[in-house]
């Protein structure tokens, strides 16, 4: 009884089994056709979806025939009717992609699915032949059963095969495997793929055979040759645990890079036997564990993860990046000799590690990387060093420069060759046939000028001064601006309105961000742009000999805001501010010269920020924030002001538009007069915001600080808060993908500290997600919301929902019922490496930690160090260890933004970490985080 | 979340659950006569039965709460996530508190906390504040409820410096009352008791409100408050499991504030205390029950924090640890009945299980001792907030 019970449950399940799966072939399989025919098949994207596409489908066959197995495999005598039905025959020829008439011929010939599979390999071929299909289509077929075996054995077997990529069709470009070796552990091809269950190991190699509806085929040649050509050009993508991407893109192309042969479209050179087994031929470059016979190792443990320059840390780094122009760019004119050398040693330390971030540690903690790097998106390896190279250095101090003392300016000479007759102002020797300076008229052999300081127009005095000076630590540097001396000799600044000349010898630093960078939003490869107009405009033939700083670009300033040109005429007022150079301050008055330009932007940004001490000295601040008011000051009349997108703390944030869409909050101040202390202290907080640049930081554009008209304008955040998406879209993120978006929060923090701003109010809601990349806003403007809300209720304090699991424990302890005692809350680094937790939290768990409790339950606890119990949580051990030290009582346990990234690195994934804009990324099938 | 209303009073022959609308109207109407039955069950008597009957009868009147119907007639307080004011609802005329409590929520949670809000009308005791209904407007959700004159304790606090004893005793009565019957009838943990949610009237009536009915709504609440004063017993601090003991607690500790003027944590200086009293303090009490004079508060309300050096406001958090860790307060001895005493120090245990139920309470000798007592409430209320009993309007 009870086993005819089972049965007809067995048979049920079964037949659920394939009617679902059946539905999901379906919409799959249109789906794939739709690729075929409709897409750019030399798209790599198309390909990719199409190799998903196929990937799946063989999955959900498998599924079937596995359903259909394990009921055999129940002893079962026959299977109903229905059940004989699946995997349906047509659908599965049409999907593998033979022509129609092979498939009405193959029907014709009234086959079962299972039948056609068990076929022999030459009855299978000569019975495709008869029917009109092509070694090719045969190819196709042969090792889509093959992986749809293999598929289903290892199902029936139990092990994971989620991950396995069982494309069947080649595809141009790429990668790959040889076709035959069994996953599960056979031998890759790939020398550099290590990936136990390498699923390309048993598909055909792809071959970008710019597609046609008919797939066509082209089982790999096993031979492991290399494409470099390919490498650079193919994105290797497949979903393995890769060790190595690049290395995959590497062997086994048989088509040569040219591969756009005319015919070639549609077919693909002479298949290799499928089944043949190689030997991994290493000829990968990167090393890589020889993969495991017959375990499923889920996680690579040796090697760092290897990643494409597809990877998305490299699209993102591209995309920052500076100039490459101007990383390779050596400083030209720049040969050290005397003493006079040290100090025109270019400060090589930005190229490197900031690539990603700009305005860097301003106290110049060059990284030794090679002034002349390779371009910014790195071919192959990016080991867990790179990516902290790709992250902020924690800015050390001034006085550990790597190679000695610097000025920040270069002042090249101009030389022409001449006869000289004279002695060499380098080396002193006679020189007869030289170089002469243009304009300071020194004179030096021709070797010597190379090696001569980029100090043209200084006196040998100035050049002794600025060596003391710069040797000296910093803060005497203010004190004693040598700039200044200098400047009160000799120049005179006459700036004119967009043609300020620098009659002066003396760098300016750079002007405001905006100047120098355009108001772009900060992925935009525009900023490159600029700073390479700027190299370029060291013009041949200035006008005047005093004049050897052009601004760079008139069309540029032009373009500028036009309250931004008030900051030029107001040079006229701070002399001694613009002249300097060292202690520029927050006053971003000084203009571009085309010398600074040489210098890397981030220098400039650097020096401009390396001594900024708005406190430190009196004259310093006020102009500082006069000047900041005005150049950051919008007026309220230019802000086009939309529809209300939300409210927040401050006040409503609207859709705007001044020169492009932006964000307004407008702030509700009260009247009290104790905001006016406030409002002080928060235009002090403002100047620093301004010099945030970074991707994974909303660009802060300007403010309107006229009360009772207050406004902050930053540029617009598409895409929707992680709030959103994670309690109100109910949105969960794999592990993958919670952890590409803590390591872009980490990262865009991570800035933030080096640039010593306390973000202060980082949440959720404060996070958004445009297009897989986020974008952290409303950092630094925490006291804005105290000062606006109304201290009617002095008694209470108002808790946001959602607020008090952010907070620190010295936050919490620090709380006070009292309206205005809350503006001294001990915020500081680490307290924002604890509300990082929580929001890891929340993408971990989908909702906030310690969700239901009451307010004072929260405060108790967390004052007290309790920690919402992560027992529930499903995630790697790894994942939880960071989760906790974030969450550490003691704020020094907490590590700090480098170590977050470092320690994300290090968290083993599945899968490769694609950029989630990635459309590949999409289709993946999401079955099975890991195993914790 | 508190239970479902198990006894399942649908007093609305239409179905249940439905339209707002619909059941309040046909609720109202059909439940008058179910609600007189229901009302027979309730241990009150003939004034106050008189009193909810009358209630109920202009409840009828209200048909759907819309945003347009009420004029506001001024501010009442704020707390509990909400800002209440006094309206005038037009169409009827009648004077209610409204309560408006800003949200952030998706629509769907919207009608749920609407949906659980309706066990409300279902809450008619003499000891529990009116109900005339709820409604969404504009990101806020309304909570109309019948308007007390006298307002709530804390108010009432401050301007009589200390409650007497007696007003406290009969306060209490009315007060363990309504925790008993939302507990029996409706199972409903009220949660949050202090003295801003206890309400009086000129007519001298006692009423508990924002008992926590619907756990959605206190889930969605935009904006919690935390003040310097914490109710919350320390197993609810600590976020273990709770039941209605953390209500007796909440109690306990809401009559020491209001009898010794002062929110006993951290406890005042005894000296300061004992100053406050004066030598004959029954006759005291006795003579501020009768005619609202105010009493003496201690002076020093700013309190040294244990370890501090100086006064200085405590932080919220050291005040729930110390109630949490450190001894409960307790009512000065002499300045008040024994039995007072006892009352407060049964309910003020700290561990849940250490605390006398409500049913023990109501048979204390505390109980008993004002259980019969001829204190006009309401003329002390009156009094005290200089209210002419003539021109209250109450309804």
């Amino acid at each position: 009884m009870s086993s005819s019970k089972d049965r007809e449950e067995a048979e049920k399940q079964a037949i659920k089994t394939c009617t679902t799966n059946q539905c999901m072939i379906d919409f799959t399989a249109k789906h794939l056709n739709g690729l075929r025919i409709e897409c750019a098949t030399t798209e790599e994207i198309t390909q990719k979806e199409i190799r998903e596409a196929e990937s799946k489908l063989i999955k959900l066959f498998s599924n079937q025939l596995v359903a259909k197995q394990r009921l055999k495999g129940q002893e079962f005598e026959e299977m109903p009717e229905c059940l004989e039905a699946y995997p349906r025959l047509q659908q599965w020829l049409i999907v593998v992609g033979l022509k129609t008439e092979t498939i009405k011929g193959i029907l014709g010939d009234e086959l079962s699915f299972d039948a056609l599979m068990r076929k022999e390999e030459s009855d299978l071929r000569s019975l495709l032949k008869n029917h009109g299909a092509s070694e090719r289509d045969f190819q196709t077929l042969q090792t889509a059963f093959r992986n749809l075996k293999l598929c289903t054995e290892i199902q029936l077997k139990g092990k994971n095969y989620s991950h396995c990529d069982w494309h069947f069709t080649d595809l141009f470009v790429g990668s790959k495997s040889a076709s035959g070796s069994p996953s599960g552990g056979g031998p890759n091809v790939e020398g550099g793929s290590s990936p136990k269950m390498h699923p390309r190991s048993s598909s055909p190699s792809t071959e970008l055979a710019a597609l046609s509806s008919v797939g066509s085929s082209n089982p790999s040649s096993c031979s492991a040759t290399t494409f470099p050509s390919l490498t650079t050009t193919s994105v290797p993508s497949f979903p393995i645990f890769a060790k190595d991407i690049a290395p995959h893109s590497a062997p086994s192309s048989p088509l040569p890079s040219p591969h756009i042969h005319p015919n070639s479209q549609k077919y693909t050179p002479p298949p290799t036997p499928p089944l043949n087994r190689q030997k991994p031929v290493s000829t990968s470059k990167y090393p890589s564990t020889p993969p495991p016979m017959k375990k499923l190792l889920l996680f690579p443990d040796a090697q760092p993860i290897q990643k494409s320059k597809s990877h998305e840390s490299q699209l993102a780094n591209r995309v920052v990046d500076i100039d490459p122009v101007k990383t390779k760019k050596k400083p030209q004119n720049i040969k050290l000799s005397g003493s006079h050398e040290a100090l025109f040693l270019r400060r090589l330390s930005a190229e490197g590690a900031e690539m990603t971030t700009r305005g860097l540690s301003g106290h110049s903690s060059p990284v030794t990387s090679s002034p002349v790097r390779s371009p910014p998106c790195k071919q192959d390896v990016a080991t867990v060093d790179d990516t902290a190279r790709y992250t902020l250095t924690v800015p050390r101090s001034p006085k550990t420069p790597v190679v000695g003392p610097k000025l920040h300016h270069q002042i090249f000479h101009r030389f022409t060759a001449n006869f000289v007759l004279a002695p060499c102002d380098q080396c002193a020797s006679f020189v007869i046939r030289g170089k002469v300076c243009r304009f300071c008229k020194k004179k030096f052999h021709k070797e010597c000028a190379t090696k001569a300081p980029p100090a043209c127009g200084l006196s040998d005095a100035q050049l002794d001064y600025f060596l003391e000076w710069s040797e000296s630590p910093v803060p005497d540097r203010r004190r004693t601006n040598p700039s200044i001396m200098v400047a009160q000799d000799e120049l005179s600044l006459k700036p004119n309105n967009s043609m300020p000349n620098f009659p002066g010898p003396l760098l300016q630093d750079s002007g405001s961000n905006t100047s120098s960078c355009n108001s772009s939003s900060p992925s935009s490869p525009a900023y490159p742009q600029t700073s390479s107009g700027t190299v370029t405009s060291p013009s041949p033939a200035p006008s005047s000999p005093r004049i050897q700083f052009r601004f760079p670009d008139i069309d540029r300033i032009s373009s500028l805001p036009p309250d931004l040109d008030v900051m030029y005429q107001r040079n006229e007022n701070d002399g001694d501010d613009v002249v300097s150079t060292n202690t520029s301050n927050d006053s971003e008055k000084t203009l571009i010269d085309s010398n600074t330009s040489e210098r890397n932007l981030l220098d400039r940004v650097d020096s401009m920020d390396s001594q900024d001490d708005p406190l430190g000295h009196s004259w310093n601040r006020q102009n500082s924030l006069a000047a900041t008011m005005k150049e950051w000051d919008i007026p309220f009349e230019d802000l086009a002001i939309g529809d209300s997108i939300g409210k927040g703390r401050f006040g409503t944030v609207h859709k705007g538009h001044w020169h492009g869409d932006v964000a307004i909050k407008l702030l509700d101040m009260g009247n009290d007069s104790d905001n006016q202390a406030q409002l002080a202290a928060f235009r002090l907080e403002l100047a620093m915001l301004r010099k945030t640049r970074h991707e994974n930081l909303v660009l802060f554009m300007g403010a309107c600080m006229k009360p009772p008209r207050l406004a902050i304008v930053t540029s617009f955040c598409k895409g929707e808060t992680l709030y959103t998406l994670i309690h109100m879209k109910k949105d969960t993120f794999k592990i993958n993908k919670a952890m590409i978006i803590a390591s872009q929060v980490a990262q865009g923090m991570s800035y933030l500290h080096a640039r010593s701003i306390i973000h202060k109010d980082l949440r959720s809601k404060n996070i958004f997600i445009d297009a897989g990349r986020v974008v952290i806003t409303d950092f630094g403007l925490f006291h804005v919301t105290k000062i606006c809300r109304g201290s009617k209720k002095d008694d209470w304090l108002s808790v946001p929902r959602g607020w008090l699991c952010y907070l620190a424990p010295e936050i919490i302890r620090a709380l006070k019922a009292l309206q205005h005692s809350n503006m001294d809350l001990p915020f500081t680094e680490k307290s924002d490496l604890y509300a990082f937790g929580t929001v890891w939290y929340e993408l971990l768990c989908n909702e906030w930690p310690f969700r239901s409790q009451p307010c004072e339950t929260v405060i108790w606890q967390v004052g007290c160090g309790m920690k919402q119990s992560l027992s529930t949580v499903n995630a790697p051990r790894e994942v939880k260890d960071i989760l906790m030290s974030c969450w550490a009582y003691q704020p020094q346990e907490r590590p700090d933004f480098v170590q977050i990234t470092k320690a994300l690195e290090r968290v083993p994934r599945t899968r490769l970490i694609r950029s989630p804009s990635h459309p590949v990324h999409l289709s993946r099938s999401t079955e099975g985080i890991f195993q914790a | 979340m508190p239970a479902k209303n198990k006894l399942n009073l649908t007093i609305s022959v239409a179905e249940p659950g439905g339209d707002g609308t619909t059941d309040r109207q046909n609720g109202a109407q059909a439940s008058l006569e179910a609600l007189q039955l229901k009302l027979k069950e309730l241990d009150i008597d003939d004034q106050q039965r008189e009193r909810l009957e009358e209630f109920l009868s202009q409840k009828q009147k209200v048909g759907e709460l819309l945003e347009e119907d009420f004029e506001k007639l001024g501010e009442l307080g704020a707390g509990n996530g909400g800002v209440v004011t006094k309206v005038l609802h037009k169409p009827t005329g009648l004077i209610m508190a409204r309560k408006l409590i800003h949200l952030e929520i998706k629509p769907a949670v919207r009608n749920q906390i609407i949906r659980e809000l309706k066990v409300l009308h279902e809450c008619n005791s003499p000891d529990i504040v009116g109900y005339y209904g709820a409604f969404y407007s504009d990101g806020e959700i309304s909570i109309c409820m019948e308007y007390m004159d006298g307002g709530s304790l804390d108010l009432i606090l401050k301007k009589a410096g200390r409650v007497p004893e007696p007003i406290l005793g009969v306060i209490n009565i009315s007060v363990l009352k309504g925790l008993s019957y939302l507990r029996e009838k409706h199972q409903i943990i009220h949660r949050d008791v202090k003295p801003s949610n206890i309400l009086v009237n000129s007519r001298g009536e006692i009423k508990i409100c924002d008992f926590g009915v619907s756990g959605q709504l206190i889930d969605s609440m935009a904006n919690s408050f935390v003040g310097t004063r914490s109710y919350m017993a320390p197993e609810r601090l600590q976020g273990t499991h709770y039941t209605v003991q953390s209500d007796i607690w909440s109690l306990g500790l809401s009559l020491v504030e209001m009898a010794i003027g002062r929110y006993p944590v951290p406890p005042a200086d005894p000296n300061d205390l004992s100053s406050i009293f004066g030598v004959d303090v029954m006759e005291e009490h006795m003579e501020a029950a009768r005619t609202g004079k105010a009493l003496k508060v201690a002076r020093n309300s700013f309190v040294c924090p244990p370890g501090a050096e100086g006064p200085r406001p405590m932080a919220i958090f050291e005040l729930l640890d110390y109630i949490v860790n450190e001894p409960p307060p307790t009512l000065p001895q002499g300045r008040f009945s024994d039995e007072f005493v006892d009352f407060v120090d049964k309910c003020l245990k700290k561990h849940p299980s250490d605390r006398a139920d409500l049913q023990s309470l109501i048979n204390h000798s505390f109980v008993k001792k004002y259980e019969c007592s001829d204190i006009d409430i309401g003329h002390w209320v009156c009094k005290v907030m200089n209210i002419d009993p003539a021109q209250s309007n109450s309804p």
